[in-house]
C-alpha cells in the first residue's frame, strides 16, 4: 500500500492564487458597492479594488516565474507560458476598465467590474489548463461573463450583440465539447498528456478537429470568425477591448498547450494543418475586409482577425521558438491594439459610443499628440520599425520559414501588404486638413486612457528594440 | 566567436563630455540662434575649445596600456549579441579628437571673424558644431556601426556646409553632388558591415579583428576591404570619386578648411588606419589601396598646375596629399600616414585660412590672376601660406619634410618602388604648382584692376558653371560683406592663423629620430609590426630623402622660372593671359571625369527616370496598384455581403467551416 495522497495540498492552491485574489476583488467590489450612496464615486471604488486585486495578482502571477508545478495532478499548470499568458490577460482587464472608469451607468459597475474580473480569472484558467475538464472550465467562465458584458449597454445593437455571442458561441461550445467526448473516448483520459500517449486513432483525430473548431472559435479565425466584427460593434468600447485580447491569450494558451504538449509529434502536423490553413485565410480575408470598414471598432475587429492569423501561424512546424514568438506577438499586439482602443476612448464623450474612422480626419492639427500616439500604434500594427509589432513579424516570419513553412510566410507577407493600406488610410487622414466644423470631435473627460497610452506606447518601442525578449523570457510549455 | 576585449574598460565621464559637448552647442545654437545674435559664434567655439581641453586631460585614459591592451573603452549599450555601442579612445582615436576639436577650435574663432554680418551668422556656427560631433562620433565609436552612423553624419554635414549659401544654385548644386557621391561610399561601408555582420557575428571592432583570421577567406577579406574603401575613396576624394571635392569648395572659407580640408576628407584614412588588422591580413587590398593613392596623389597634383581659382588649387592640393596619406597606410606605412594627417590637418588648414583672409580682403576674388602683389597689401596673410607652403612642398625642418619623407621611404620598405616613383614626382608637381600659387598671388604688381579679358579670363558665361553663378553673385555679395568687415576685427581672424604657424613648421619634429621618434613610439603598441622581410629598402633613407629634395628642387626652379624672375613678374599680365589660352583642355576639363560620370551615368539614369516616370510607374506600378486596389474593394464588398447581420447566416458558416474540418479529419483519421 502506497500512502495516501492528499487529494489538495496547499502547493495546488498556490498555483491557483492569483485567480483566487482577482475572483476575492470581485466579489469585494461588490459587497462595498452595497454600502455606497449613489454618485460617481461609485464607479471610482469599484474600479479601484479591482485594480489593486488586478495589480496583486499580477505580481503574485509574476512570483510564479519559473516555478512550473503541475497543481491538481495536472489540471492546472503553474509557471510555463502561462505565467506570461497571465501577465497580458491581467493587464488587458486593467487597462479594459480604465477606458471608461468601469462599464455601465454608475450603479451598474460593481456588477460589470465583478463580471470582468471573473471572466479573466476564466482567462488564467484557460491559459494554464492541463487537462480538457480545465479548459472547458475556463472557456465557459471566460465566455458566460462576456454575453453580460457585451449586451450592458441599453443600446439595441449591444443587447443584439450579446445574444448573438451567446448564441453562436454555445454553438461552438457543443463542437468543442463533442471533440472533448470524442478525445476522451479515444485516450480514456481527460489529461492533454494522455492525448500524445494513446496510439493513433480515427476518434483521436476527429475529436481534436472539433476541438480546434471550439479553439478557432474564440480566436476568431476565419471562417468561424464571423461573429467577431457585430459583437465587437455592438459592445461597449471597453467590452471590446478586454475581448480583443484576454479571449485570445486563454485560447492561445489553450492551443499553444495542445499544440505542443499533447500531440504526438508523429501526427500534430497533419492534425494541426487546418489551423494554420485557417490562419492564412484570416490574415488575408481579415486585412482585405477590414480595408471596407467605417467604424472603429469593426475596423479593429477585422484587424484583430488579420493580427490573429499571425500569431497562429507562429506555431507552424511547432518548433520551440515559434511558441516564444506567438506569445511575443500576442504581447505587442495586446499593447498596440490596447493603445489603439485607448486613442479611440479619448476621442469618445459617451464611454459607450461608437467612433467612426471620419472622426480622425485632422486630427494631427487638432490634437497632435494623440494623432502621434495613434500613428505610432498604427505603424506597429502595419508591422513596421522601431516597433514592437516589426519585431513580432519578422520573428513569426523567421520561424515559419525556418520550420519550412513558405506558403505560410509569403501569406504573411501579402496580408501585411493589405493592412499596411487599412491602417495607413487612418494615418493619412490624421494627417490631412480638414474644415473642423464637418468633423465630430468629442472628447473623454476621462484622462485614464491616457496613462495606458503612456504605458502601451513605451512597451510598443521597448518590445520593438529590446533584443533578448522572445527566446530568453518566455518559458516553454511544459 | 570569441569575444576580444578592446581597451581598458570603466566609465570614462570627460570622454562623454567630448563627445557630446559639440552636439549641446548645435543644439542650442540651432534653437536659440535668434536670440543668441552675435554670442552665437563664441558659444559654439567656447564648447568646441571645451571639448579640446577635454580631450587634452584625457590624454593619459587614451595613451594606458596594461595586459596588452590600450586606451579607454566605455561601453554603453549592449543590444544584441554582438551588437554593443560604446566609446574607444585610443591612440589613434586621440590624434584624431585632438585635430578634430583643435584646429575645430580655431577655425571656429576664425570663422566668428570671416562669417560676421552674415544673415545665418548662428546657423553656421550650429552645422560647425554638428559636423564636430558627427567626426567625433565617427573617430570614437568602437563598433562599426556607430562608425558608419558617424559617417553619414559627417557626410550631412558636409552637405549642409556645401550648401551654406543655398542662395547661389552652384552652391546647392555642389553641396548635391558632394552628399551623393558620399552616400555612394556610405553604402559601401553598409555592405561591408553586413558581410561583417553575417561572416562575424559582432559589430565591435575587438571581435572583428580578432577574428578575422578564422570568420574571412581571404577573397572575403578582400571584398570587405573593398567594400570599406569605397567608403574611404568617396569621403576621402580617391579616384574616381574625387570629383565632389573642388565643387565643394562652394562652401565658406573656413568650412574648406575644417571639413574638406582638415578633417573629413581624412576619415578614409582613418578608417584604413583603425581597420589596420584587416589591410594587413589582405595584401591584394594592400595593394589596391596603395595604387589608387599613388594615382590620386599625382592626378590631384597635375590637376593643381591648371587651376585659377585659388580654393580650387587648394582643394586639389588636398586631394592629392590624401592620396599620399591613402597610398601610405596602404601599403601599411600606418603611423606615417597618420603622421601626414597630423601635419597636413595644421599646414593645409594654415593655407586655407590664409587664402580665406585674402578672399576676404579682396572682397570674395578668388581667382589668382587678379591678385598679384599681395606681399606688400597683406604681410601676415604672405608669411601664413609661405609657411604653408614650404611645409607642403616638404622643405626640411618644415612639418612636411617629415611626414612626406616617413610616407616616401615607406613605400620603398614596404616594397613598393613604383609608388615611390610616382610619389617622388608628385612632390616635384606639388613644389611647382604651390610656388605657382605664391608667385602669381603675392609678387609682382595688384592685378585687380586689370581687366579681366585682358589676363584671359573668359566670360562669365563660358566659365565652369560655378564660376559663373559666383561672378553673377559676387557684386551683391560685395554690398552685403561691405556692412560686415566692420564687426570683425582683423586679429579675430589672424590669431588662429598665428596658432597655426608654429604647428605647421614643428609639428613633423616629432618624427625626428627614425624608429626610437616620438612619434614611431607612440604609435608601437597600435599597430602592427611592419612584415620583417619587407624591412629592407633598397636604397638607404638618407638617399631616398635628397632625391626627393632634388626633385622637389626642380619643381621650385621651374615655378620661379616661369613666374618668379623680374621678367615674368613684369610680364606677368600677358603671360597669364597665354598661359590661360594655351591651357590643355585635357586639364581644363578635369581630365573629363565630370563629362564621363555624365555620359555614364547622369544621362543614362536620366533617360530610365523618364522611362520609369513616364511608362513604368503610371502604367505598369500605378496601373497594377489600382487593379489591386480595385480587387481588393470589390473583394472587401464580397466578404462584407457575407456579413448579413443575421444569426441564422453566421451559424452556417460556422457550420460550413466545421463540415469541412471534420472531412478533413476523418479523411486523415481514416488513414491510420
Amino acid at each position: 500500500m502506497s500512502p495516501p495522497i492528499p487529494y489538495v495540498n496547499s502547493a495546488d492552491l498556490h498555483a491557483l492564487l492569483p485567480t483566487t485574489v482577482i475572483a476575492a476583488a470581485g466579489l469585494l467590489a461588490l459587497v462595498v458597492d452595497l454600502f455606497m450612496s449613489a454618485g460617481r464615486a461609485r464607479r471610482w471604488i469599484a474600479v479601484a479594488i479591482a485594480a489593486a486585486g488586478l495589480v496583486i495578482a499580477g505580481v503574485l502571477t509574476a512570483q510564479q516565474y519559473g516555478h512550473s508545478y503541475p497543481a491538481f495532478g495536472g489540471a492546472y499548470m503553474q509557471g510555463g507560458f502561462a505565467v506570461v499568458l497571465g501577465e497580458i490577460a491581467i493587464f488587458a482587464t486593467l487597462v479594459s476598465l480604465g477606458l471608461g472608469i468601469g462599464i455601465g451607468r454608475d450603479d451598474q459597475v460593481a456588477g460589470t467590474t465583478a463580471i470582468v474580473l471573473w471572466s479573466t480569472c476564466g482567462a488564467l484558467l484557460m491559459a494554464g489548463a492541463g487537462n480538457l475538464m480545465m479548459i472547458f472550465l475556463g472557456l465557459e467562465l471566460l465566455s458566460l461573463g462576456l454575453y453580460c458584458l457585451c449586451a450592458m449597454s441599453v443600446r439595441s445593437a449591444a443587447r443584439e450583440s450579446g445574444l448573438k455571442y451567446l448564441l453562436l458561441s454555445s454553438m461552438a461550445s457543443g463542437f468543442l465539447l463533442y471533440g472533448m467526448a470524442l478525445l476522451f473516448g479515444g485516450t480514456g483520459s481527460v489529461a492533454l498528456a494522455a492525448i500524445s500517449a494513446a496510439p493513433p486513432s480515427p476518434l483521436i483525430a476527429l475529436g481534436a478537429g472539433l476541438f480546434l473548431v471550439g479553439i478557432a472559435f474564440k480566436l476568431s479565425l476565419v471562417p468561424f470568425h464571423s461573429w467577431t466584427p457585430d459583437v465587437y460593434e455592438g459592445a461597449p468600447l471597453s467590452v471590446t477591448a478586454y475581448m480583443s485580447v484576454v479571449t485570445k491569450a486563454g485560447a492561445l494558451g489553450v492551443l499553444g498547450r495542445f499544440a505542443y504538449a499533447a500531440l504526438p509529434p508523429a501526427t500534430a502536423n497533419a492534425i494541426l494543418l487546418p489551423v494554420w490553413t485557417v490562419a492564412a485565410i484570416s490574415m488575408i480575408v481579415g486585412n482585405l475586409a477590414a480595408l471596407q470598414q467605417i467604424d472603429m471598432k469593426r475596423l479593429l475587429a477585422y484587424s484583430g482577425i488579420g493580427q490573429v492569423g499571425y500569431i497562429v501561424a507562429a506555431f507552424a512546424g511547432q518548433t520551440p521558438l515559434g511558441l516564444r514568438y506567438a506569445i511575443f506577438y500576442l504581447a505587442a499586439y495586446t499593447f498596440m491594439n490596447l493603445g489603439a482602443f485607448a486613442v479611440v476612448a479619448l476621442m469618445l464623450k459617451d464611454a459607450d459610443g461608437s467612433l467612426g474612422v471620419g472622426a480622425f480626419a485632422g486630427l494631427a492639427y487638432r490634437r497632435p499628440w494623440l494623432a502621434a500616439a495613434m500613428t505610432f500604434f498604427l505603424l506597429s500594427l502595419a508591422g513596421l520599425p522601431p516597433t514592437a509589432g516589426f519585431t513580432g513579424k519578422i520573428l513569426i516570419l523567421a520561424s515559419s520559414v525556418g520550420a519550412g513553412y513558405w506558403w505560410l510566410s509569403v501569406l504573411l507577407i501579402a496580408g501585411t501588404a493589405i493592412s499596411v493600406y487599412v491602417y495607413f488610410k487612418i494615418v493619412r487622414a490624421m494627417f490631412v486638413r480638414v474644415d473642423e466644423a464637418h468633423v465630430r470631435a468629442e472628447r473623454s473627460t476621462n484622462p485614464l486612457p491616457w496613462i495606458s497610452i503612456a504605458v502601451c506606447a513605451a512597451a510598443v518601442f521597448v518590445l520593438g528594440i529590446y533584443p533578448l525578449a522572445p527566446s530568453d523570457i518566455i518559458p516553454l510549455a511544459k | 566567436m570569441t569575444h576580444t576585449p578592446l581597451g581598458i574598460e570603466g566609465s570614462y565621464p570627460l570622454l562623454y563630455l567630448i563627445w557630446l559637448l559639440p552636439l549641446a552647442g548645435a543644439v542650442i545654437l540651432w534653437t536659440f540662434g535668434p536670440q543668441l545674435r552675435s554670442l552665437g559664434g563664441p558659444v559654439g567655439a567656447a564648447l568646441v575649445g571645451t571639448a579640446f581641453v577635454a580631450a587634452l586631460v584625457s590624454w593619459n585614459d587614451a595613451t594606458q596600456i596594461s595586459d596588452k591592451l590600450g586606451g579607454a573603452h566605455a561601453p554603453m549599450v549592449s543590444w544584441l549579441p554582438g551588437f554593443a555601442f560604446g566609446l574607444l579612445f585610443d591612440r589613434l582615436a586621440l590624434v584624431w579628437t585632438l585635430i578634430i576639436t583643435g584646429v575645430g577650435f580655431l577655425i571656429h574663432v576664425y570663422s566668428i571673424g570671416y562669417m560676421s554680418g552674415d544673415r545665418a551668422f548662428a546657423r553656421f556656427f550650429a552645422f560647425l558644431n554638428f559636423f564636430v560631433f558627427a567626426m567625433l562620433t565617427l573617430v570614437l565609436s568602437d563598433n562599426f556601426v556607430g562608425l558608419l552612423i558617424g559617417w553619414g553624419l559627417v557626410g550631412l554635414a558636409s552637405y549642409f556646409l556645401i550648401g551654406f549659401w543655398f542662395e547661389r544654385p552652384s552652391a546647392v548644386a555642389a553641396a548635391r553632388k558632394a552628399f551623393v557621391i558620399n552616400v555612394l561610399g556610405d553604402v559601401g561601408i553598409l555592405f561591408a558591415v553586413i558581410v561583417i555582420v553575417t561572416k562575424v557575428g559582432s559589430i565591435g571592432y575587438g571581435d572583428v579583428f580578432g577574428n578575422a583570421a578564422q570568420a574571412f577567406t581571404s577573397g572575403e577579406l578582400f571584398v570587405v576591404c573593398l567594400a570599406l574603401f569605397v567608403g574611404c575613396a568617396a569621403k576621402s576624394a580617391q579616384v574616381p570619386l574625387h570629383t565632389w571635392l573642388p565643387d565643394a569648395m562652394e562652401g565658406p572659407t573656413p568650412v574648406s578648411a575644417l571639413i574638406h580640408a582638415a578633417t573629413m576628407v581624412t576619415a578614409g584614412v582613418y578608417l584604413i588606419a583603425r581597420c589596420a588588422p584587416l589591410w594587413t591580413a589582405s595584401a591584394e587590398a594592400r595593394e589596391l589601396v596603395g595604387v589608387i593613392g599613388a594615382l590620386t596623389a599625382i592626378a590631384g597634383a597635375v590637376l593643381g598646375i591648371a587651376q585659377w581659382d585659388i580654393k580650387r588649387i587648394l582643394a586639389y592640393s588636398t586631394m592629392s596629399q590624401i592620396g599620399y596619406m591613402i597610398m601610405a597606410v596602404g601599403v601599411g606605412a600606418f603611423s606615417a600616414g597618420v603622421l601626414h594627417f597630423l601635419t597636413h590637418a595644421f599646414f593645409k588648414a594654415e593655407l586655407f585660412l590664409g587664402a580665406g583672409i585674402i578672399i576676404h580682403n579682396l572682397a570674395d576674388e578668388q581667382d589668382v590672376r587678379r591678385m598679384g602683389g599681395l606681399r606688400k597689401q597683406m604681410p601676415f596673410a604672405f608669411i601664413a601660406m609661405l609657411v604653408g607652403v614650404l611645409a607642403i612642398c616638404g622643405i626640411p625642418g618644415f612639418s612636411g619634410y617629415f611626414s612626406k619623407d616617413a610616407i616616401l621611404y615607406g613605400t620603398l620598405q614596404h616594397g613598393h618602388p613604383i609608388l615611390y616613383a610616382v610619389g617622388v614626382i608628385t612632390a616635384g608637381i606639388t613644389a611647382y604648382y604651390m610656388f605657382r600659387l605664391l608667385f602669381v598671388t603675392f609678387f609682382g604688381q595688384f592685378r585687380g584692376n586689370v581687366d579681366a579679358s585682358d589676363l584671359g579670363i573668359r566670360h562669365p558665361d563660358s566659365g565652369t558653371p560655378g564660376q559663373a553663378a559666383r561672378l553673377a553673385h559676387e557684386a551683391e555679395e560685395r554690398e552685403h560683406h561691405g556692412s560686415g568687415h566692420a564687426h570683425a576685427p582683423a586679429w579675430i581672424m589672424s590669431a588662429p592663423v598665428a596658432v597655426l604657424i608654429p604647428f605647421s613648421i614643428g609639428i613633423g619634429w616629432l618624427a625626428i629620430g627614425g624608429e626610437n621618434s616620438p612619434w614611431q613610439t607612440f604609435f608601437a603598441p597600435v599597430f602592427p609590426a611592419a612584415p620583417a622581410t619587407a624591412d629592407v629598402a633598397p636604397i638607404p633613407e638618407l638617399l631616398s630623402g635628397v632625391i626627393v629634395l632634388v626633385v622637389v628642387a626642380a619643381g621650385i626652379a621651374l615655378a620661379y622660372l616661369r613666374y618668379g624672375t623680374k621678367a615674368a613678374l613684369g610680364a606677368s599680365v600677358a603671360r597669364l593671359r597665354a598661359e590661360t589660352m594655351k591651357m590643355p583642355p585635357v586639364l581644363v576639363n578635369r581630365y573629363y571625369f565630370d563629362a564621363a560620370i555624365d555620359a555614364l551615368f547622369v544621362k543614362p539614369a536620366a533617360a530610365a527616370g523618364r522611362f520609369f516616370g513616364s511608362f513604368v510607374d503610371p502604367v505598369v506600378i500605378d496601373g497594377g496598384v489600382r487593379e489591386v486596389a480595385h480587387s481588393a474593394t470589390w473583394l472587401g464588398h464580397l466578404f462584407r455581403s457575407f456579413q448579413t447581420g443575421l444569426v441564422r447566416g453566421y451559424a452556417l458558416y460556422l457550420v460550413f467551416g466545421v463540415a469541412c474540418f471534420v472531412v478533413y479529419y476523418a479523411v486523415i483519421g481514416a488513414g491510420k
